[in-house]
């Protein structure tokens, strides 16, 4: 096996396009959160309205493949807005594929979220209405706080999920890690050296947060 | 001071309070005992809507329950304590944060009245040196007497208690019922749930017996405990005392 082809220019060429994955899933993430908890809110109220939009979206984000909605952002969607435009419409790749990953994160958040707020014991809801907390005080200062701790282990699982599906963005022609690995396989013939290099970049990334991730969770769980 | 209307709740086909009314004077120290499932609990939730009642009415100082408006209900619902029967103390704040953190929400009281008022309310509940404390670190016995403190943090006219005993290990039950017994003797109106016959009998102004959602029975203490007119309330006693 011959890794002389991963020379110090390609090595970094690769832990550019690494950190370009770890971007895109940070962005992704935040995103979800802030989609997510909106959508939760959503699922949660008892206006009937709110609660169908937000059950769709769900619904439909977590019942198709990422991949295809990815496709669907970059390929489709402009095609259809051309049409109503009247005039050819493209997507910029990097944008188009970050929110529809975000958008699939938010569908995924949206249910950590609602089963982290639902998980509170009901004693607590109960106890805050009976010392006559309004609504917002009983969420900002009882169950949030309390459903924070629920929330944040899975939320790390989620942004280690996001690094991995950051590679579905190669097929747009984003150059993350995946795709880099493919692009010198491609120059040099060769694409075991590439492909491992990029393999253990990403096990490299996961294992560290899920170590950081355990960590946290012994502290968030502490004070229990 | 409260008084209920021909107040009704049925979850599904389970009707756990029927047709109830109740007039409670201030300074009356109420207790209600019957068998497990007998609508006790539903009861007391529906007098601070904790349970919407489907018919009839809730009032507090002649005024109804304002389930339309949460403002209102907020307001209505401080001049209640409600002590339960699993406590139900805040475990991500301490003691202190559990005392205060109404009085500054909801009363706009400033923190460092409101910390004074807690401390004062846990010297009185012989918790002092537990106000820096987070819950996990109490015996059930203290829990219970926190949460009284919280309630009682508010200022309430009317204290309304679940239970407060029944989730206790047996040698703890006294520490809370001493807590109890002198708010009575301050004269603080209040509401009992319990199945402590003897605190019933020493304490309260008067006893409801219910069974099936209704009240079956009430009378002084010294009446209805020595003589029993209903058959369900003889077969009751037998069994618990
Ligand atoms: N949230 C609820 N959902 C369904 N059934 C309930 C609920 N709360 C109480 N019940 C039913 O109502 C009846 C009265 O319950 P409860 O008021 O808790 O009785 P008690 O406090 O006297 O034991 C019981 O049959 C109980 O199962
Ligand atoms: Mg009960």
């Amino acid at each position: 096996m011959d890794f002389s082809i991963m020379t110090t220019e390609n090595l970094l060429f690769m832990l550019k396009s690494a950190c370009l994955s770890v971007g895109i899933a940070v962005v992704c993430l935040l995103m979800g959160i802030v989609l997510g908890t909106v959508t939760a809110a959503g699922r949660l109220s008892k206006n009937g309205l709110l609660n169908t939009v937000a059950s769709v979206y769900v619904e439909v984000f977590r019942g198709t493949p990422m991949m295809m909605q990815i496709t669907f952002a970059y390929l489709a969607l402009p095609a259809l807005i051309s049409l109503i435009a009247g005039h050819p419409v493209r997507f910029n790749p990097l944008v188009t594929g970050t929110v529809a990953i975000g958008l699939n994160s938010g569908a995924y958040s949206t249910e950590l979220i609602r089963s982290g707020i639902l998980g509170v014991d009901k004693g607590q809801w109960e106890a805050a209405d009976a010392l006559g907390l309004s609504y917002r005080q009983k969420m900002g200062k009882v169950i949030l706080p309390q459903a924070f701790k629920r929330i944040v282990p899975p939320l790390v699982n989620e942004f280690i999920t996001l690094i991995k599906d950051t590679s579905l963005l190669s097929s747009i022609g984003i150059v993350e890690l995946m795709k880099s690995a493919t692009v010198i396989g491609a120059n040099y013939y060769a694409y075991l050296p590439p492909l491992t290099v990029a393999s253990a970049i990403y096990l490299t990334l996961t294992l560290t947060i899920s170590h950081f991730a355990r960590k946290l969770e012994r502290r968030l769980s502490a004070s229990d | 001071m409260i008084d209920l209307m021909g107040v009704s709740k049925s979850f599904g086909d389970v009707h756990a309070v029927r047709d109830v009314s109740l007039h409670v004077e201030q300074g009356e120290i109420l207790c209600l005992i019957g068998p497990s499932g007998s609508g006790k609990s539903t009861l007391l939730r529906c007098i601070n809507g904790l349970e919407v009642p489907e018919a009839g009415q809730v009032y507090v100082d002649g005024e109804p329950l304002a389930f339309g408006n949460p403002k209102l209900l907020q307001a209505q619902r401080t001049k209640m304590g409600f002590v339960f029967q699993h406590f139900h103390l805040f475990p991500h704040m301490t003691v202190l944060g559990n005392l205060t953190l109404a009085p500054v929400q909801v009363l706009g009281m400033d923190p460092q009245s409101a910390q004074n008022t807690a401390l004062a309310l846990l010297e009185r509940v012989g918790l002092s040196d537990k106000r820096d404390v987070y819950p996990a670190q109490l015996s059930g016995g203290q829990k219970q007497r926190v949460a009284i403190a919280r309630a009682l943090c508010m200022n309430p006219e009317v204290m309304l208690f679940d239970e407060p005993t029944s989730a206790l290990d047996p040698e703890m039950v006294g520490e809370v019922l001493d807590v109890m017994k002198e708010l009575a003797q301050e004269g603080m109106t209040m509401l009992v749930v319990t199945h402590e016959m003897g605190f019933a009998r020493e304490v309260s102004s008067r006893v409801l017996f219910l069974d099936e959602g209704q009240i079956v029975e009430e009378n002084t203490p010294e009446l209805l405990f020595s003589h029993p007119q209903s058959p369900r309330l003889q077969d009751f006693l037998s069994k618990v005392l």
